[in-house]
């Protein structure tokens, strides 16, 4: 920082940290990950094609919850609409049941989605 | 005294103090995985530096018998007939991930030391009913939040807590625990000597010599027959196994740091040119790794040797340098460095391998200045950040000192198979 070479600022007693946007969006960063979609998705393009998508693995799954997941071998995005006792997914009117393969998971839940304007 | 006081009494259960081993299944097979949906259940291989052993299997891959540091020409059949995925080692990935794993670790409160790049140990103190939970807890939150699988191992030493991890990976849940003397003594009885940590190959045969076959022949014996016998190493190991933690668990405050680069050569060489660039370039690489954790050095140490195994004299030699500060400015630690081979390097000699070792670090602010060193003080500072922010920014080693950038400089890695940076560079991040 630059000091001043006159009369100290008033202000100087009230410095704060700057905002940081990193630690705003990523909460867990032991679990936090980023990808990027290469298509739009979801009706009204939710997540538009290049959109980022900040992923946290440790949220819980919630009916909603717009999920990266892996299909048949996979990564797929999808939105949660039933939890219990079996995992429904869905994007645009499709549903998939989870559970259908033995080895589809869900990967982690989205946390944001930020695309440019 | 009342007898709802005794009751409390009867009932209280007393803390332990327990050590338990976190261990990644697979490590780099496990990160390899966690992008790459397409390698799961799939048999996988992670090869060394240059693509030329093993470094790490999948489970599938495990149950084939290829070990681990196998030379991968010698498997291109079974490679072939198994359909096995080979990728080249992706140290970025690795690293990233290694340090989540510690990350979250650190977050549950214990203390804790970092054992390797998968490997950390963990002291617990805690009620023995209370344990297994708390194991569990950190099992299951480690593998769904991170995506790294892990198994824990605990018991009352390092050397139980091992032995323990690696029960723990065949099982169930992943976690295990030796947590009296009768599970104790019938687990040892199924563990060979040659399977304990610290015992090697020499000591093994020894061991059999003497007739302690299994782990409980070496742990029942008698503390003054194995004092007769062994060096101190293998007491230590001795009363680790009857439940006395000798080998303390090192977290980080008691730890000196150090950080090292050293590298065989691909061709030897006694042109002191040629190995200034590489030291140079060493030096530039710790510089970097000890900007980055805000370190300052006040010791560096250079060394160099020839091939053991060439023909003729031999030879190897170090030299140190203590600064009177700690220092960080990159040309000052790259002037002393050059300095120190100059002294060791001797003409007549063909050399394998060099490497820089800096030690005695200290964090940035916690060190008091000598007053003529002050205004040179600040300078470095805001140069240093200069660069390491333009080299951040673009990604690459864009700003060097003169001497570890020449243009027939050369050292590469081979690695073909490399997969993407997924967690360090904007380009390489998993698209969907």
């Amino acid at each position: 920082m630059f000091k001043a070479t006159g009369f100290r600022s008033p202000a100087d007693d009230y410095q704060e940290k700057e905002l940081n946007l990193h630690h705003h969006l990523v909460k867990n960063p032991s679990s936090t990950y980023f990808m990027k979609s290469k298509r739009a998705r979801f009706y009204n393009s939710l997540i538009k094609e290049n959109d980022l998508l900040v992923i946290d693995k440790s949220l819980k799954l919630k009916i909603d919850s717009i999920v990266v997941c892996i299909i048949n071998g996979e990564f797929e995005v999808k939105k949660v609409i039933k939890t219990f006792p079996e995992v429904w997914l869905t994007e645009n009117g499709k549903v998939t049941i989870l559970n259908s393969n033995p080895d589809n998971e869900i990967w982690g839940t989205v946390s944001y989605i930020i695309h440019g304007v | 005294m009342k007898f709802g006081e005794l009751l409390v009494i009867l009932f209280m259960e007393f803390k332990k103090e327990y050590i338990a081993l976190v261990d990644c299944n697979n490590f780099y097979a496990s990160c390899e995985r966690l992008f790459n949906p397409k390698l799961k259940n799939k048999p996988l291989i992670v090869l060394s530096n240059n693509d030329g052993c093993v470094i790490s299997r999948s489970n599938e891959v495990k149950k084939l018998n290829i070990p681990v540091g196998a030379p991968i020409f010698k498997y291109k059949d079974l490679i072939r007939k198994h359909n096995i995925n080979l990728l080249s080692s992706n140290f970025y990935l690795y690293d990233n991930l290694s340090k989540r794993v510690i990350k979250y670790l650190l977050s549950f409160g214990f203390s804790l030391e970092v054992y390797s790049v998968d490997e950390a140990f963990l002291k617990i103190k805690t009620e023995p009913s209370k344990l297994k939970k708390i194991l569990f807890n950190i099992q299951n939150k480690i593998t769904k939040d991170v995506g790294i699988p892990i198994s824990i191992g605990a018991s009352y030493s390092k050397t139980l807590a091992k032995l323990a991890a690696r029960t723990a990976k065949k099982q169930k849940g992943h976690v295990f625990i030796l947590g009296n003397e009768y599970s104790i003594n019938s687990h040892l009885k199924n563990v060979k000597v040659s399977d304990i940590w610290g015992i090697g190959k020499q000591l093994n045969i020894k061991m059999k010599s003497l007739g302690l076959n299994s782990g409980y022949d070496f742990k029942s014996s008698s503390l003054e027959y194995i004092k007769q016998i062994f060096n101190k190493n293998v007491i230590d190991t001795f009363l680790e196994l009857n439940s006395e933690s000798v080998i303390k668990v090192l977290d980080e405050d008691s730890k000196s740091k150090s950080i090292s680069t050293s590298r065989s050569l691909s061709k030897e060489t006694s042109d002191i040119n040629v190995l200034n660039q590489y030291l140079a370039s060493f030096i530039h690489r710790v510089h970097k790794k000890m900007s980055i954790e805000d370190l300052r050095c006040q010791q560096i140490t250079v060394y160099v040797r020839t091939n053991y195994f060439g023909k003729g004299k031999q030879y190897s030699n170090l030299k140190k340098h203590n600064f009177l500060t700690p220092q960080f400015d990159l040309s000052v630690l790259t002037q002393t460095g050059i300095g120190l081979l100059k002294d060791i390097y001797k003409s007549e000699f063909r050399y394998k391998k060099i490497g820089v070792l800096l030690t005695k670090l200290k964090k940035i602010d916690t060190n008091q200045d000598l007053l003529f060193d002050k205004n040179n003080f600040d300078t470095q500072k805001k140069l240093n950040k200069t660069c390491l922010s333009l080299n951040s920014k673009y990604e690459k080693d864009l700003i060097m000192t003169a001497e570890s950038s020449s243009k027939n400089f050369n050292y590469k890695k081979i690695n073909s198979f490399i997969s993407p940076r997924y967690t360090s560079l904007w380009e390489d991040i998993p698209k969907i």
